[in-house]
């Protein structure tokens, strides 16, 4: 009990000033604007940002991209209530109920309970991270490097089955990424590997540039392919506060969502997106009117936006207590930490506690700013989603350009950056997912050490190396963990032919 | 035709990768070998890439009779002009940051990107000039991020 008072008391001396709290508004009022300006994701927006909050704290730097990340979840919904287009791609299933509720003259409805809901949703899952995250930290710190190598595996085994799109194509971009993470010094000998004799590539790729590159550059220019239709919003917000007595018959849906968005969050890759689509499946299969849903239903709203904010959470377990990213942008804050010399995972819990704790301190106070400003500034977001691209992307041009030079100020980065931009690009015009790369970024140094120090600790040999992954017990959960998710596709194919 | 592309790119970029970790040194063992693992890497790449390639003959062979490619085709037509010349932009503007300092490099790359994306030249002349003030005073000023040679503004 007493470590669960110390997470919500050691953090708040670094947090309660003035500062900080500023920072938490204006980061959140930034993610919303991010979320809900079609075009502009969360991942966008953070990788953009990123580079930045080198100049801040670790803290002040963590939580104001925390911030961007809750706001920038919610922010998708307000475009998708209003213009029927999802400001981000994890409010698809607001759409369905959001925008045809604004049809019928209820626009204020609307966004009251996609808000409230994100908020229940994105507080719910902030409790359920800092009951669970130090518990998995302390199993962790019994954890060896043949646990380490085995969860690696099974994030990226998980990221490349949950993409949307091939699985095939899914596993290729995650190797593409394990080979690419072996450029720089081998972690056991220390030899160059793939460096060109460039001193720059000597500590590996520099992950934030690669994420600008992929996620920033890449984005606009494929965006720069299609047409830009602005959508004006037509319906007057009005009414938004009369709505509570509407969101008390909610509560038992948010409540379910809520927890379907945390344990979908915690699997590696799954993120936002599923977990608002699958939420939104079961509200049809348990609600007494699913006839209703799809026609301006709140109870769809209401499953979708605390699914996909209770994804934050979740998404927030597997990165702080083991190290391992929920999701694209959960990976890009591991680099938010690597900048302040950290590494996200039970060592974390050790040595910086106070980090910790204000994390979720600041993710609780960031959920509030939300409602607050999702609610009071709605008017205003609704005259943001109709500003041009083209007072957008170019400034946001020279952001990625600047960000990715203030990282080490070096060119170098700034090259390494357009060089990932363009893969990104192809990568998206054939169809390869991008996100299992970065994910196996991340992954990969953690695969390749673990698996090797564990094949010399058994003196070589492979059996030896595979009698330990069967007889200790966290490590066999997770291995067959891994070969079920590897032969889930096959098994549903099977069963598909069955029936 | 895609995925015929991406499994002949991948089967030559994997095939010179896999060449340069000949270039590695045997340091004891094979598991403190530094080239075993990306080797490992690359030879479930190749076969990934061969199953890709695989299936891209398959499709073609199947569309063929069907006429379907050429109208996936059509149905896919899209505008590559502007992303070459941003990236085309990008490129000049990143290496002039390193001759010009940020002011000049960043005020005309501002304004040939508003253009590119359909704006008027004096809406973006003002939209330029605006902002590159703004990010003069951010990233110099508050930032401090050391830009060369050295011009001052303020």
């Amino acid at each position: 009990m007493e470590i669960f008072t110390k997470l919500y008391s050691e953090g708040l001396p670094l947090i309660l000033h003035i500062q900080m709290i500023l920072l938490m508004f204006f980061s959140v009022f930034l993610g919303i604007t991010i979320g809900a300006l079609p075009g502009l994701t969360v991942t966008m927006g953070i990788s953009i940002l990123l580079p930045f909050t080198y100049k801040l704290s670790p803290v002040a730097g963590i939580i104001g991209l925390l911030g961007v990340y809750v706001g920038g979840n919610y922010g998708g919904s307000i475009s998708a209530c209003l213009i029927n287009i999802p400001g981000t791609p994890s409010a698809i299933m607001t759409t369905l109920d959001g925008y045809p509720m604004t049809k019928k003259g209820f626009a204020g409805k609307a966004i009251f309970l996609s808000t409230t809901s994100s908020f229940l949703g994105g507080i719910f899952s902030v409790i359920v991270l800092s009951l669970i995250s130090p518990v998995i930290a302390r199993i962790a710190l019994s954890f060896t490097s043949v646990e380490y190598f085995l969860i690696g595996i099974f994030g990226l085994s998980a990221i490349a089955y949950i993409i949307e799109g091939s699985f095939l194509k899914g596993i290729i971009s995650a190797m593409l990424g394990l080979l690419i993470a072996t450029i720089g010094s081998d972690p056991m000998v220390g030899h160059p590997r793939f460096t060109f004799n460039r001193p720059e590539l000597f500590t590996g790729v520099e992950f934030i540039t690669a994420m600008i590159g992929l996620f920033g550059v890449a984005e606009i220019l494929i965006q720069l392919e299609k047409e830009e239709y602005l959508k004006q919003v037509k319906q007057n917000i009005k009414n938004i506060y009369s709505n509570f007595k509407e969101l008390k018959s909610l509560v038992w849906v948010i409540l379910r969502s809520s927890i379907t968005g945390v344990i979908i969050g915690a699997i590696p890759g799954a993120g936002g997106t599923i977990a608002s689509i699958v939420s939104y499946g079961q509200q049809k299969r348990f609600s007494r009117h699913p006839e209703r849903l799809g026609k301006g239903d709140p109870e769809g709203i209401a499953a979708a936006e605390s699914a996909n904010n209770a994804c934050t959470g979740g998404a927030m377990i597997t990165m702080l207590s083991l190290g391992i990213p929920g999701d694209a942008v959960t990976a890009i804050l591991i680099g938010a930490f690597m900048i302040h010399g950290l590494r996200p995972g039970p060592v974390l819990f050790k040595q910086n506690f106070e980090l910790v704790s204000a994390i979720f301190i600041g993710m609780f106070i960031c959920n509030i700013f939300m409602c607050f400003i999702g609610l009071a500034g709605a008017p205003l977001f609704a005259r943001l989603i109709s500003l041009s691209k083209k007072y957008l992307n170019p400034a946001i041009l020279v952001f990625t350009i600047i960000g990715s030079y203030a990282i080490r100020n070096n060119f170098f980065d700034v090259g390494t950056m357009l060089m990932f931009a363009v893969i990104g690009y192809l990568m998206a015009k054939v169809k390869i997912p991008r996100t299992p790369l970065v994910l196996a970024l991340i992954l990969g140094p953690i695969i390749e050490s673990n698996l090797r120090r564990s094949l010399i600790l058994a003196d070589g040999d492979i059996l030896l190396f595979l009698q330990r992954i069967i007889t200790r017990p966290i490590s066999a959960c997770i291995f067959f963990l891994t070969i079920f998710i590897l032969f889930l596709p096959l098994l549903g194919k099977r069963f598909n032919r069955e029936a | 035709m895609d995925n015929i592309y991406i499994g002949s790119i991948l089967i030559v970029v994997l095939t010179l990768t896999y060449f340069l970790t000949f270039s590695f040194p045997s340091v004891g063992g094979i598991f403190a070998d530094p080239a075993l693992y990306p080797r490992i890497i690359i030879f479930i790449l190749m076969l990934l890439s061969g199953v890709t390639l695989f299936n891209g003959l398959k499709e073609m062979k199947n569309k063929k009779h069907t006429g379907e490619e050429i109208i996936e085709k059509s149905k896919q037509k899209t505008n590559l002009k502007k992303p070459i010349e941003v990236l085309l932009c990008l490129i000049i503007y990143f290496s002039s940051l390193n001759y010009f300092n940020l002011i000049i490099p960043t005020f005309i790359f501002l304004i040939i990107i508003f253009m590119i994306y359909g704006g008027k030249f004096w809406i973006g002349l003002i939209y330029a000039i605006f902002l590159t003030l703004s990010l003069y005073v951010l990233f110099e000023m508050i930032f401090k991020i050391p830009f060369f040679p050295k011009y001052k503004i303020f």
